[in-house]
């Protein structure tokens, strides 16, 4: 028998009061609690399997307590149950990108005042505003994939929506430390002992660390049924374009629309998984597998027609334009769902029966089976900063449409690509790395000369 | 394959390698190329040889490594001590250097193939070398400017004297 790697006797150490409960209590527990960290389960041993489901049940934990109903102040209402009607969660109180990272490097409002809607969104309800602000501006930023691989287009031909959110610890680090700007980033960096480093949960500590949401939308119509979704009433902003070198010609737009979430990542940085814990839930109504058989492609999906003559995973024809009807999606999961995904889905998916979250589904949970160790949780492991992830690859159908499958570098894998997010000061290893996040380069310059 | 051989199979790489079975398998690795390494080997060398080799390789257990390395490699032609030599490179290289022909399987001396992408990624002549694949990085902008980290840090095996640490 193989030795157990000394990591993970690190991970396992200091857990064995909670493990013997973690053990006999593997039946779902609705908590509003959002977990520090992973608890890993470690008779008889770890194996890759096991500490799989440990971060899949830290992924599901997560997922109850972000979409627990929010008070008005942000925090979990404790009163109320989970999948409460029309009731915000817990993350959507949380700030959307484009409230930090503001034109000409503006310091954002505080966590709990409302940053400006858009000018076109003005007097059209207080409501979410559904838009991203890529770090180049582009029209194209709030609809488009990683790597501009395309928009996704539901059934009714709609392009789908993003958000990102992040929590009050990370948008604390952002904002404490002048990240919102290009030239508060350098002025963070100039200091030779800095690096961008955001905040860890911890089970020791019971702290829960930085978390990022990003959210994919479907805009529902008279074909769907709205009570099988996540919902919301909110502004979907498209930015103009009247530059033909930038994309289609697009007027600015804002509507108020009923939204549907069909994508969710959440991304959480722990002592014990300091290349953070990348979890991923679907609708599970969103596309059939690739190795479903075609004659159990019944749906009807949200992105995938099995009477439709159309090709697998393309994206759609340019331009791409959100403000015209759009040839439908035919999208399947290059990547299936493991048995043991499958199984802990029922579970929870089982406990959260008679709300709208039994509706989601686990597509699975990236972690680091090499974390780095520092006890600062600061400085990326030297030799392997990436962490050897498992799985090596995953992809939200939603979220990483075109980019599925296994080729290195190339398809979907949410820890190799955001360790090539970099700040705006890629002047070393040390100034340039953002600690998994592409969020700094959406920073703008104040202006102000350097 | 049982998980016997295979444990023998990366014992033996190991000993050809002088990488350490913790760094050449470890217990909870995604990737998991052993069992393709395993698999290339018995294919590339034919059944009967592989077995041999592995065999040999029991029946010396516990001797010291110059003697078990000498009954391996000594006899050059012999197929266990070429294909043993292929075992070396399939670890550093990620790519299976056929060496001999195989005319049942239609393998011919010299052939050589990519294991596969995540053969080439994983394989440990980058590591040796403290560099990264061609085509493949995970290190941060600026990397090329700074000392890598040490042979020990990426290999497990400390640098001999006068070497770059």
């Amino acid at each position: 028998m193989r030795k157990r790697p000394k990591h993970l006797a690190c991970l396992g150490a200091g857990f064995t009061s909670v493990l013997a409960v973690a053990a006999v209590a593997d039946s779902p527990v609705l908590s509003p609690q959002i977990p520090f960290d992973v608890t890993v389960v470690v008779p008889p041993t770890p194996t890759l399997e096991s500490l799989q489901h440990d971060f899949d049940l830290l992924s599901w934990k997560t997922f109850v307590a972000l979409n627990w109903p929010a008070k008005p102040d942000g925090s979990a209402d404790t009163d109320a149950p989970i999948g409460k009607p029309n009731t915000t969660t817990v993350w959507e109180s949380w700030k959307e990108s484009y409230e930090i990272f503001l034109p000409k490097g503006q310091k954002p409002v505080g966590w709990h005042e409302k940053a400006p809607l858009p000018a076109a969104c003005e007097g059209k309800g207080n409501l979410p505003v559904l838009q991203q602000m890529g770090k180049v501006a582009g029209v194209l930023d709030e609809f488009i994939q990683p790597f501009k691989t395309g928009p996704l287009v539901d059934q009714s031909g709609q392009y789908t929506r993003n958000a990102i959110m992040v929590n009050q610890p990370m948008f604390d680090d952002i904002v404490n430390n002048g990240l919102y700007s290009k030239e508060g980033q350098q002025a963070f960096l100039g200091k030779s002992d800095n690096r961008i480093a955001f905040a860890c949960g911890s089970n020791e500590d019971k702290r829960v660390g930085a978390i990022m949401v990003k959210s994919a939308w479907k805009v529902l119509d008279a074909s769907d049924k709205a009570d099988e979704f996540h919902a919301v009433d909110a502004l979907v902003y498209t930015p103009g374009n009247d530059d033909p070198d930038k994309g289609a010609l697009i007027p600015e737009s804002c509507s108020a629309q009923k939204v549907g979430l069909v994508g969710l990542h959440i991304v959480h940085k722990t002592q014990d998984a300091q290349q953070w814990v990348w979890s991923t839930f679907e609708h599970v109504r969103n596309v059939p597998e690739k190795t479903t058989p075609m004659s159990e492609r019944k749906g009807p999906y949200l992105f995938y027609d099995a009477k439709a003559d159309r090709p697998i995973n393309e994206p759609p024809a340019l331009p791409w334009d959100p403000s015209k009807k759009a040839v439908p999606s035919q999208i399947v999961r290059e990547i299936p769902i493991t048995a043991a995904a499958q199984a802990l889905n029922q579970q929870w998916r089982g406990a959260l029966a008679g709300t709208v979250w039994a509706n989601y589904q686990l597509v699975s949970t990236q972690w680091p089976t090499k974390p780095a160790k520092d006890p600062k949780c600061q400085v990326p492991d030297p030799v392997n900063p990436l962490g050897s992830p498992a799985p090596s690859f995953l992809a939200n159908a939603t979220l990483e449409t075109y980019n599925q499958g296994t080729v290195p570098q190339a398809s979907s894998s949410c820890m190799e690509c955001h360790n090539n997010a970099t700040t705006r000061v890629t002047e070393s290893p040390r100034t340039s790395f953002a600690d998994f996040t592409f969020l700094l380069e959406r920073a703008q310059s104040t202006g102000a000369k350097e | 394959m049982n998980d016997q051989n295979l444990q023998n199979f990366i014992e033996l790489s190991a000993l050809l390698t002088g990488l350490s079975s913790d760094h050449l398998a470890p217990s909870d690795d995604p990737v998991n190329l052993p069992p393709v390494f395993f698999a290339t080997a018995q294919s590339g060398m034919g059944a009967a040889a592989f077995s041999n080799l592995l065999e040999l390789f029991v029946s010396l257990k516990g001797r010291p490594e110059k003697e078990i390395a000498a009954a391996i490699l000594d006899r050059k032609d012999s197929p266990i001590a070429q294909g043993a030599r292929s075992i070396m490179k399939l670890w550093l290289l990620g790519s299976w250097y056929q060496p001999y022909d195989l005319k049942d399987a239609q393998k011919t001396k010299g052939d050589i193939h990519v294991v596969s992408d995540q053969a080439y990624k994983e394989s440990w002549a980058w590591k040796i070398a403290q560099a990264h694949p061609m085509g493949y990085s995970q290190y941060h902008f600026g990397y090329w400017a700074e000392q890598p980290p040490t042979l020990e840090q990426f290999t497990g095996v400390k640098a001999k004297e006068g070497q770059q640490p």
